[in-house]
C-alpha cells in the first residue's frame, strides 16, 4: 500500500483538550471500544506522577481519558503481555515501534495472532528511564521532579513543564554526554515511525492541536475513516511542507542513530577484558531471558541440567548468554529491556544489538521488520 | 597424550563424515588421536549451543562434518548447519575464541583421506593456537 | 481483566518495588516497576518469582484444629478454642512470637494486644541481628561511596543492595569483601576478598587496609552476624571513622518490626519458648530454627499461609494472608516505610492478620 498522510484530531472536547496533538489516538480507541470492535485497548496510564507509566487494560471508553498524554519516562513492552495474558481478547494497542517490532515478530512466530489486534502506532525518538529523569532534572535543570507536570521530546530537546506554566528545555545531545538522556538503547534505534503498525501517529511536521496520521495498512486505512465517518475524529489533509519537515525529522533522527550504533557497538563497545568483568556479575536471574519479549519457549534451554553449572554464580557466559545470544540474538529487536532489568548493570543489550546488527548484515532479516521469519529457520537449500 | 596436547571435539554426521573417518581407520591412516568423535545422525541437528557447551567443557577445538552439499541423507540438513555454522563463526569471537578453533567440512564416507587431512591441519592450527584460554573467573 | 499494580517485594529486606500483574483477581505475573526509587525496575529471580507463593498447594484455605491430626474447621470454634486457652492461662504464661514477614501495622496490633493481656513474652525472630536505633547509611550513600567492606555475600543474596555495590565499584570505588567460603559472588566482583572463619575475630583484628580506608565516604555492608554483639563492634568502627553502616537483615520488615518489638535472636527465641505454656506464632516457622523448644508447650496457635513444621505441631491454624492479598506497610533495611495495597482477595477463608488479631481480640473482650 502507497503511504498515505493526513492530519486528525478528537471531536470529542474533553480529549481534545487532555490528549497530545488534539487526541486523535484517544479518539480512534474510543470509536474501537464504543463501535465494540475490540474488547479492550492495551494503553499506559498515569501512575503516582509523569514518571510512572503502567500499562492499562482500558474496557470502557469511559476510562480512556486516564491515559490521554505521551509519556516519555516509561519504558515499558507489550509484545509479552499481550503474547502471555491477552491472547483471548480483540485488542487496540498503543505501540512504540519496538512494540510493534515484538508484535509482529511475535505474529510472525504465531505467537500472537495480529488479526485481534489494531495497532495504533506512535513515533518515537525514544524514552527515559523514570529515576534517570528524575535525576538530570534535578541535577540538570535544577528542578525538584515533583514540580514538572508534562514532559515532552521535541527538536532535539527535553522539555519540562512546571507547575506555574512556564517551561525550561535543554538540548538530549548535552544530557546524553553526561550520560543522562534517552536510553542508550533508543539512542540506538532507527525506528521512528512504526511502519509495522496499521497507522502511526506522531506531532512530525503536524500543526498545533492535531496528530500527524501516516496510514499504513488496509486494516488502519478503514479504521481511520470509520472512525471519522463515526464523528470520532475529524481530518485534513497536511501541507506538502508538513509531510517534508516530518520525513526530515525521521531522516536526521535515523542518522543520529546510525553515529550512535557506532558509538556504542564500536568505538565504545566493551573490550573482552570488560566483557568478562560483566559476565562474572551474572546472578543467574534470568530477569533478560523473561523480560525478552522474543524470547518465549516454555522450555528453557539454559534450566536443562547439560548446560546449567551447578547452583553456583556466575554462570559460564558460553552457556549462559551464549546460549541465549545463539537462539534469539537474530531476534533482537533492540528494545533494551534485558539491559534495564538486570540487576546487576550488564549492558546485555549490546552484545545482542552488534551481533543483530551482524546477522541483518548478512542476511538482510530484521525482525519485527522483515516480512518473513529468519533465515536460520528456514527449511530450503539456499 | 600430555597436559598441553590440544583437545579436539569432532561431531560426525552419521551416513557421510563418520563414514569417512572410519574408512581412514580401516585404511590404517593415521590422523591426531586428539580428535574425539562424537557421532550425530545428521550436521543438521548440531546447534550453536552444542558447541559452545564442548568450548566450555574444554575443548580447544571443535570440528563438525556433515554431508557434501546436495548429498544430505535428509535432504537439507547440511545446508542448516551451514546457515548455523556460519553464525557460530560470528559468535565465538565475542567471548574471545578464535574462529579457527571451530572448523566445519563436508566429508563423504569415501573420502577417508580427506578425513585425514582435514583432522591433521585442524590439529595443527589448534596446537598453533595452543590451549584454549579463557579468562572468566571460575 | 487484566491489570498491572504497584507493590513492594516481600522478598528480602531490600525493598524492591515490583508491579503484579493480575488476571480476573489472580495474580499471574510480574512486570517491571521502573518509576520504583530502589531498583528502578530490576528484580531478582526471588522477587520475580514472590508471587507464586499464592498459588502454592501447601496453602492453608480454612481452620485447622488438632483432633488426633490437624482437621478443618471454622473460624468459630477455632477462635472461642483460642480465646478459652488464653483467657485460662496469666500474662506470663503466654507468648507471642511474630516475623520479620509480619507488616508493620501487624506488629503494632500484636504489641497492643499484648499488652491488653499483660504478655512480656513478646517477640520476634531476627537471627543474629539486634535491635538498633543508629542511622543507617542509604542506598545513595552506598552508591556513591569511594570505600566498601562487604560482610557476607550481599551480590547473590540481595542482588539489589549488590547492584549499589557494583554501581560504586563502576564509579571507581574500591570493594573488599569478606565471608566464610572459599569464592563468593561478592568476593569475585570485589578489589580484594578476605576468606575468614570469625566475624568477631575478623572485627577484632580488622586489616589496618581496611582501618586506613575507611573514612565518611565509605560504607560497611553487613549482611550476615554471627552473634548479635558483633553489631555493636561495627557500629563502634563506624562511629569512629564517620563513616556509614547499612546492616541487611533476611526479612522483608525486620527493620520495621525492630521498632516496635522486640528482635530475638536464637537464645532469646528458645528462652521465650520455654518459658511458656500457651505460643501464638504470626507469620513465623520457629520448630524449624528450634524444635526441642516445644516439648514442654502446653497449647500452641499458628496464624500462617501455607503448611510448614510449626503449623504441623499446632494445636490451631489460623489462615492468614499474603502480602498481596491484605495491603500494609514494610520498612525496608535503610529505614524506608513503604505501602502496598491488597491486590487479591484472600485465599479461601483467609483472613488477613490484622483482622485475626482483633477478633481473638474481640473474643476475649479487649478492645485497643
Amino acid at each position: 500500500m502507497e503511504p498515505e498522510y493526513l492530519l486528525a484530531r478528537a471531536k470529542d472536547e474533553n480529549i481534545l483538550e487532555k490528549g497530545e496533538c488534539g487526541g486523535a489516538v484517544s479518539s480512534i480507541f474510543q470509536y474501537l471500544l464504543d463501535c465494540d470492535l475490540v474488547d479492550g485497548v492495551l494503553n499506559l496510564s498515569h501512575g503516582e506522577d509523569i514518571y510512572d507509566g503502567i500499562p492499562s487494560l482500558i474496557e470502557d471508553s469511559k476510562d480512556l481519558i486516564e491515559t490521554c498524554g505521551s509519556l516519555h519516562c516509561a519504558p515499558t513492552m507489550f509484545g509479552e503481555l499481550i503474547s502471555k495474558y491477552l491472547q483471548d481478547m480483540r485488542l487496540a494497542v498503543a505501540v512504540k515501534p519496538c512494540d510493534a517490532m515484538a508484535i509482529k515478530e511475535l505474529e510472525n512466530r504465531h505467537q500472537i495472532d495480529g488479526d485481534k489486534l489494531y495497532k495504533v502506532g506512535l513515533n518515537c525518538g525514544g524514552t527515559v528511564l523514570p529515576i534517570t529523569a528524575r535525576k538530570m532534572i534535578k541535577l540538570f535543570y535544577q528542578i525538584d521532579p515533583a514540580d514538572v507536570v508534562k514532559e515532552e521530546i521535541d527538536k532535539g530537546k527535553f522539555i519540562i513543564e512546571l507547575t506555574d506554566d512556564s517551561h525550561k528545555e535543554l538540548k538530549i545531545d548535552d544530557l546524553e554526554d553526561e550520560g543522562y538522556g534517552r536510553r542508550v538503547n533508543c539512542q540506538r534505534c532507527e525506528q521512528k515511525i512504526p511502519r509495522n503498525a496499521d497507522i502511526a501517529c506522531g506531532n512530525w511536521g503536524t500543526e498545533p492541536g492535531w496528530t500527524f496520521i501516516e496510514i499504513i495498512t488496509s486494516k488502519g486505512k478503514e479504521l481511520v475513516e470509520k472512525a471519522r465517518e463515526n464523528g470520532y475524529i475529524e481530518v485534513k489533509a497536511p501541507s506538502g511542507k508538513a509531510v517534508a519537515i516530518r520525513g526530515k525529522v525521521e531522516s536526521v533522527m535515523i542518522k543520529m542513530a546510525q553515529k550512535f550504533q557506532n558509538k556504542y557497538l564500536e568505538e565504545n563497545y566493551p573490550s573482552l577484558e570488560k566483557w568478562d568483568e560483566y559476565w562474572n556479575r551474572c546472578i543467574k536471574c534470568y530477569a533478560c531471558r523473561d523480560a525478552c519479549p522474543l524470547c518465549y519457549c516454555r522450555e528453557c534451554d539454559l534450566e536443562k541440567e547439560y548446560y546449567e553449572d551447578s547452583g553456583d554464580t556466575p554462570p559460564d557466559p558460553l552457556t549462559f548468554q551464549g546460549v541465549r545470544l545463539s537462539h534469539v540474538c537474530y531476534s533482537c529487536i533492540n528494545c533494551g529491556q534485558c539491559e534495564d532489568v538486570c540487576p546487576m548493570e550488564i549492558p546485555v543489550a549490546r552484545i545482542f544489538h552488534k551481533m543483530q546488527k551482524k546477522y541483518r548484515d548478512q542476511t538482510g532479516f530484521t525482525a519485527g521488520i522483515s516480512d518473513e521469519l529468519p533465515p536460520l529457520y528456514s527449511p530450503e537449500k539456499e | 597424550m600430555s597436559g598441553n596436547d590440544p583437545k579436539i571435539i569432532g561431531f560426525c554426521c552419521n551416513w557421510c563424515c563418520y563414514g569417512g573417518a572410519d574408512t581412514a581407520g580401516t585404511a590404517r591412516m593415521q590422523y591426531p588421536p586428539n580428535v574425539r568423535i562424537i557421532r550425530v545422525m545428521c550436521s543438521g541437528r548440531i546447534n550453536p549451543s552444542m558447541i559452545l557447551k564442548a568450548f566450555k567443557e574444554g575443548a580447544d577445538g571443535v570440528f563438525v562434518g556433515g554431508c557434501h552439499i546436495g548429498d544430505c541423507h535428509y535432504d537439507a540438513g547440511n545446508y542448516k548447519w551451514r546457515r548455523r555454522a556460519k553464525f557460530i563463526e560470528d559468535l565465538l569471537p565475542e567471548f574471545g575464541i578464535n574462529d579457527g578453533r571451530f572448523r566445519f567440512e563436508w566429508i563423504s564416507a569415501s573420502e577417508g583421506e580427506k578425513f585425514q587431512k582435514t583432522m591433521e591441519e585442524f590439529y595443527n592450527t589448534v596446537k598453533k593456537y595452543g590451549p584454549l584460554q579463557r579468562s572468566f573467573s571460575k | 481483566m487484566m491489570k498491572v499494580t504497584h507493590t513492594i517485594c516481600p522478598s528480602c529486606s531490600v525493598g524492591c518495588g515490583i508491579n503484579l500483574i493480575t488476571k480476573n483477581q489472580e495474580v499471574v505475573g510480574t512486570y517491571p516497576y521502573k518509576r520504583h526509587p530502589v531498583n528502578e525496575g530490576k528484580n531478582c529471580l526471588r522477587g520475580r518469582e514472590c508471587f507464586e507463593f499464592l498459588g502454592e498447594e501447601t496453602r492453608i484455605r480454612t481452620p485447622l484444629i488438632k483432633k488426633g491430626n490437624l482437621v478443618d474447621s471454622d473460624w468459630e470454634e477455632v477462635l472461642n478454642m483460642a480465646a478459652r486457652k488464653i483467657n485460662s492461662l496469666k500474662g506470663e504464661d503466654i507468648g507471642i512470637l511474630a516475623s520479620g514477614n509480619c507488616t508493620n501495622e501487624e506488629c503494632k496490633n500484636l504489641k497492643k494486644f499484648a499488652d491488653a493481656l499483660n504478655v512480656e513474652n513478646i517477640g520476634y525472630y531476627n537471627h543474629n541481628f539486634p535491635k538498633f536505633d543508629f542511622k543507617t547509611g542509604t542506598l545513595e550513600d552506598l552508591e556513591n561511596s569511594q570505600f566498601i567492606l562487604v560482610i557476607g555475600d550481599v551480590l547473590k543474596d540481595n542482588p539489589l543492595m549488590g547492584r549499589r555495590i557494583i554501581l560504586a565499584r563502576e564509579n571507581g570505588a574500591i570493594i573488599i569483601a569478606t565471608d566464610y567460603p572459599e569464592k563468593t559472588t561478592t568476593g569475585i566482583n570485589a578489589n580484594k576478598y578476605i576468606q575468614i572463619t570469625s566475624i568477631r575475630e575478623f572485627l577484632d583484628k580488622l586489616d589496618s587496609e581496611i582501618q586506613s580506608k575507611l573514612d565518611e565516604r565509605s560504607t560497611i555492608v553487613v549482611g550476615k552476624l554471627d552473634h548479635k554483639k558483633e553489631l555493636n563492634k561495627l557500629y563502634q568502627i563506624v562511629s569512629k571513622s564517620n563513616s556509614k553502616l547499612i546492616p541487611v537483615m533476611g526479612d522483608c520488615n525486620s527493620r520495621g518490626a525492630m521498632n516496635i518489638l522486640p528482635a530475638l535472636d536464637t537464645d532469646d527465641l528458645k528462652a521465650l519458648i520455654e518459658s511458656v505454656k500457651l505460643l501464638y506464632v504470626v507469620g513465623d516457622d520457629p520448630v524449624s530454627y528450634t524444635e526441642e523448644s516445644f516439648k514442654n508447650l502446653d497449647f500452641l496457635i499458628t496464624q500462617a499461609t501455607t503448611i510448614n513444621n510449626t503449623t504441623l505441631l499446632s494445636d490451631i491454624v489460623l489462615p492468614g494472608a499474603f502480602w498481596a492479598e491484605k495491603g500494609g506497610s514494610f520498612t525496608n533495611n535503610t529505614d524506608n516505610t513503604q505501602k502496598f495495597p491488597q491486590i487479591v482477595p484472600a485465599a479461601g477463608e483467609a483472613l488477613d492478620d490484622v483482622t485475626i488479631i482483633q477478633k481473638i481480640a474481640e473474643k476475649l473482650n479487649i478492645t485497643f
